[in-house]
């Protein structure tokens, strides 16, 4: 699709949309990463110290990787809006934006001039995006959240079941529901742009890390009293049973296990991961179809668990099952990874070598996808980031710039916005813009 | 608000989907006002099966097909496929993530269907995309966490020392939501040019964006940070070390500065259940350190160097003794001592208990349904609240062949022929 002739200048689907970021941390900036590789203008709007979240792993000052990966594509408008002068500069841009994203604290919008109520008031049309942790309404709606808190609450690192050596919930990465929340910004965002050339009205939207963690976790966090009865009241009672009586982490994700992976059906054995000679793999058979070409590669020709009438909640069955995934094991041990993913290639059989993510920025088939950009960045030089979350054959998606530094673009943004070059200095001077 | 139609009101997707990545982007359209027609084989897609109790509708399919209708086709049939491209006129999208091959043998394939329908949005998900050498693979969510290094970085070692699944099914996901993503992009730009496209989205692709920074390379800071540790990945694979080992190496040059979110950013075990504290800022650190009585804790100062190892040794310590400290009391108790400070905190639940949770029920974050099959239902609701074009969970999952007649009739086909085709067997 890449080489599609005038892929290249063809332009993004949301070309000529401008959106403004007062974003933070991950799910806010990953939002304008999204919209600003579809084609928008996403302007990032910092204050005159920059974004907490410049400094996070920083080796150069104000310009840590996690910083500049989430932020590129943007441009930085750096304003004090702790000064009148500063919001009112704001307000001025305002009505040359077609969106807004907000992922403060909540309270924090209101103190900044950046609520719904006065920016609606200055701008109908404008697509208001707020992101918090647990929602505008409700007993948690004021408190602050990150990922973290938010995957605590929601269900998520329980669900991952990840547990330190001292018993204590471990957190998952990478910050899931803020991924997942800056996607169905995006998605919301569009589709409000969408609705706004058919309607010419703006909206708002509203997203939570709650909300979204709950959405990934749809089929665990759904009521259905039939199958409930049987699998999820029993385990939940025996769950806050154990509570109750001061049990541990680890005993109730046992608890919820035992749920879970009630029986020893055939995942067990054929989705799941293998210690190999040179390194690991894992096996994601989820088909009938795939498990019989596993079985062949590793001649488990005693192996039922798929025929009809197989019972794996048999005591008897379970034991085979797991004295079968000892031999599986075994036998992986005695081959390298090329090995294996040779021979269940052969038989269509999903498989895959277990990388570290900071491998993949040289892997082959991530080049082959042009998945990885690179860019100068102005401050700390070349770098590869990674590109576009899809490809799209009319209107390519892209990676258009690198982050930007720290007040990079204030005279660009504030001069389009029909502020005098004036007007720029004495703000400059009175210490409101960077 | 409630009468008010969603964002993509009258659009119609045809949905050619399985498992996870499919069903859920058409979930999320669905949420949005579009119509999704689910196609499915006359046995049901195999999902249906996943886990269930009553046969053919299990809580994961149900989940995943929310609001989608089903049409049941025999694409195996000369006569299924040919009714589908005369159905293919009516939809503004086609969503699939069935195998490129298995797509080719439907008729579902882009050249067939762009041909039939110019305007038509396309958008297929694979594993690995449609070039490099892992093209066309089959691949599903435990292989994709693998390959794009989610597994690793979930960093989760069975009792055996193999790699473990980080669940839920993130790459999955991700992708739908890119996918859903894209696919409204696509809509708008149709809206203001007439135009159809191609959109590819791929497991490994939004696994990798979701890693973003660690897959990032940038060689001031990599010299430093990650060099170093690949390399020593690279020497304990080659020595047959296992799994267990290299994800100790990964988290050793992760975690090596004792910094203040050791303490701040972490679970702790209360009398009565966990909690998790969220902190990233200085400001939220020191209400935590109010609250803790941590007055000795200088890991905010300035100055204050992560890497010395006697801080490292003073970190390790304060944190057990924070974690003492949280047993002696119960999960409310902190909650109410951290909330009153600002500090980011939150009870560690488990998925099953948010059906019933008071903030959820605020959020509206759940909907009910009566299914046809199985009776009543609570399902997640949609990934965002709009406030014009509101989002709406049209209905549940639909029983299989549900729909069939009431799609086929609006594409005007007569009864007469669609008995026909259901008696030989091509729709069901």
């Amino acid at each position: 699709m890449a080489d599609e002739a005038g892929a290249s200048q063809a332009k993004g689907a949301l070309d000529g949309i401008r959106v403004l970021a007062c974003t933070q941390i991950v799910a806010g900036p990953f939002t304008g990463v999204v919209l600003s590789d579809f084609g928008a203008e996403v302007v990032k709007l910092e204050p005159l110290e920059g974004e907490g979240y410049r400094t996070s792993g920083a080796i150069v000052p104000n310009e840590g990787k996690r910083f500049q990966s989430l932020n590129r594509g943007q441009k930085s408008l750096a304003i004090d809006l702790g000064s009148p002068e500063g919001r009112a500069a704001v307000h001025r841009l305002i009505p040359g934006f077609d969106a807004i994203i907000i992922n403060y604290r909540p309270g924090v919008p209101e103190r900044l001039g950046l609520d719904y109520e006065t920016l609606s008031a200055l701008h109908p049309g404008l697509i208001y995006c707020s992101i918090t942790g647990f929602g505008e309404e409700g007993p948690w709606a004021h408190r602050g959240a990150t990922d973290l808190a938010a995957s605590a609450y929601a269900g998520l690192i329980a669900g991952d079941e990840k547990i330190h050596p001292d018993g204590s919930p471990e957190q998952m990465t990478p910050a899931i529901s803020d991924y997942v929340t800056g996607l169905a910004c995006a998605a919301s965002i569009i589709a409000a742009l969408y609705h706004r050339r058919e309607t010419g009205k703006g909206q708002r939207i509203d997203a939570a890390l709650l909300r979204s963690a709950l959405a990934i976790q749809d089929f665990y966090v759904m009521r259905q009293p039939v199958t409930d009865a049987i699998l999820r009241d029993p385990m939940l009672e025996n769950v806050q049973r154990i509570r109750a009586s001061g049990g541990t982490y680890s005993d109730v994700l046992e608890a919820r296990r035992a749920y879970r992976w009630a029986g020893a059906g055939p995942p067990r054995l054929y989705y799941t991961g293998y210690n190999c000679s040179d390194g690991s793999i894992v096996l994601g058979c989820l088909t009938k179809a795939t498990r019989a070409g596993a079985r062949k590669v590793l001649g488990m020709t005693q192996d039922r668990t798929d025929d009809d009438g197989f019972d794996p909640t048999l005591p008897e069955n379970v034991e085979k099952v797991t004295r079968w995934k000892e031999d599986v094991a075994a036998k992986f041990r005695e081959h390298t990874v090329a090995y294996w993913l040779e021979a269940f290639g052969a038989e269509g059989v999903p498989i895959a070598p277990v990388q570290l993510p900071e491998e993949l920025s040289d892997d082959p088939q991530v080049k082959a996808l042009g998945a990885m950009v690179e860019f100068d960045h102005p401050v700390t030089g070349p770098q590869q980031v990674v590109g576009p979350i899809t490809r799209m054959s009319e209107t390519p998606t892209r990676a258009y710039r690198p982050s930007p530094a720290l007040g990079q673009h204030t005279d660009e943004v504030l001069a389009g916005g029909g502020l005098a070059a004036d007007e720029i200095a004495r703000l400059r001077e009175q210490g409101v813009i960077l | 608000m409630a009468d008010q139609p969603g964002a993509l009101d009258s659009i119609r997707v045809l949905a050619a989907t399985q498992i996870v990545a499919g069903p859920f982007a058409g979930v999320v359209l669905s949420d949005l006002g579009a119509e999704v027609v689910k196609v499915e084989p006359p046995e049901g897609e195999g999902y249906r099966n996943s886990g269930s109790v009553v046969p053919g509708e299990s809580k994961r399919f149900q989940s995943l097909n929310r609001g989608a209708k089903s049409l049941a086709v025999d694409l195996a049939t000369d006569e299924g496929r040919a009714l589908i491209h005369r159905l293919i006129p009516g939809f503004d999208v086609l969503l699939t993530n069935y195998r490129p091959g298995v797509l080719q043998r439907m008729g579902l394939d882009y050249e067939t269907l762009s041909a039939l329908h110019p305007g038509l949005i396309y958008c297929t998900i694979s594993g690995f995309g449609e070039v490099g050498p892992w093209a066309n693979k089959g691949a599903t969510d435990m292989v994709a966490q693998a390959y794009s290094g989610l597994l690793a970085m979930a960093d989760k070692v069975g009792p055996d020392g193999e790699p473990q699944q980080a669940s839920p099914a993130i790459s999955d996901y991700t992708t739908a939501l890119a996918c859903t993503t894209s696919i409204v992009a696509a809509l708008y730009h149709r809206q203001r040019t007439g135009e159809g496209q191609r959109i590819e989205g791929v497991l490994l692709r939004s696994a990798l964006a979701i890693q973003d920074f660690y897959v990032m390379r940038e060689p001031v800071t990599d010299a430093i940070l990650r060099d170093g540790m690949v390399a020593q990945v690279q020497e304990i694979r080659a020595r047959g070390g296992d799994y267990r080992e290299v994800t100790e190496a990964r988290s050793n040059a992760r975690f090596a500065a004792a910094g203040p979110q050791r303490l701040y950013y972490t679970g702790y075990s209360a009398s009565d259940g966990q909690i998790a504290l969220g902190c990233l800022t200085k400001a939220t650190r020191n209400g935590a350190r109010r609250v803790l009585g941590m007055t000795e804790d200088i890991t905010d100062d300035a100055g204050y160097d992560p890497n010395d190892p006697e801080n490292a040794r003073k970190v390790a310590r304060w944190k057990d003794q924070i974690a003492a400290l949280i047993k002696t009391q119960p999960v409310q108790h902190w909650l109410d001592a951290f909330g009153a400070e600002g500090v980011p905190v939150a009870p560690v639940h488990i998925p099953e208990e948010m059906s019933d949770d008071p903030q959820v029920a605020a959020l509206e974050g759940m909907v009910d349904f009566v299914h046809p099959v199985t009776g009543p239902q609570r399902l997640v609701g949609p990934v965002t609240r709009m406030s014009k074009s509101p989002t709406r969970a049209q209905g549940p999952a639909p029983a299989l062949a549900q729909h069939t007649d009431e799609v086929l009739r609006a594409a005007g086909l007569t009864d007469q022929e669609i008995a026909g085709l259901r008696e030989r067997g091509v729709v069901r």
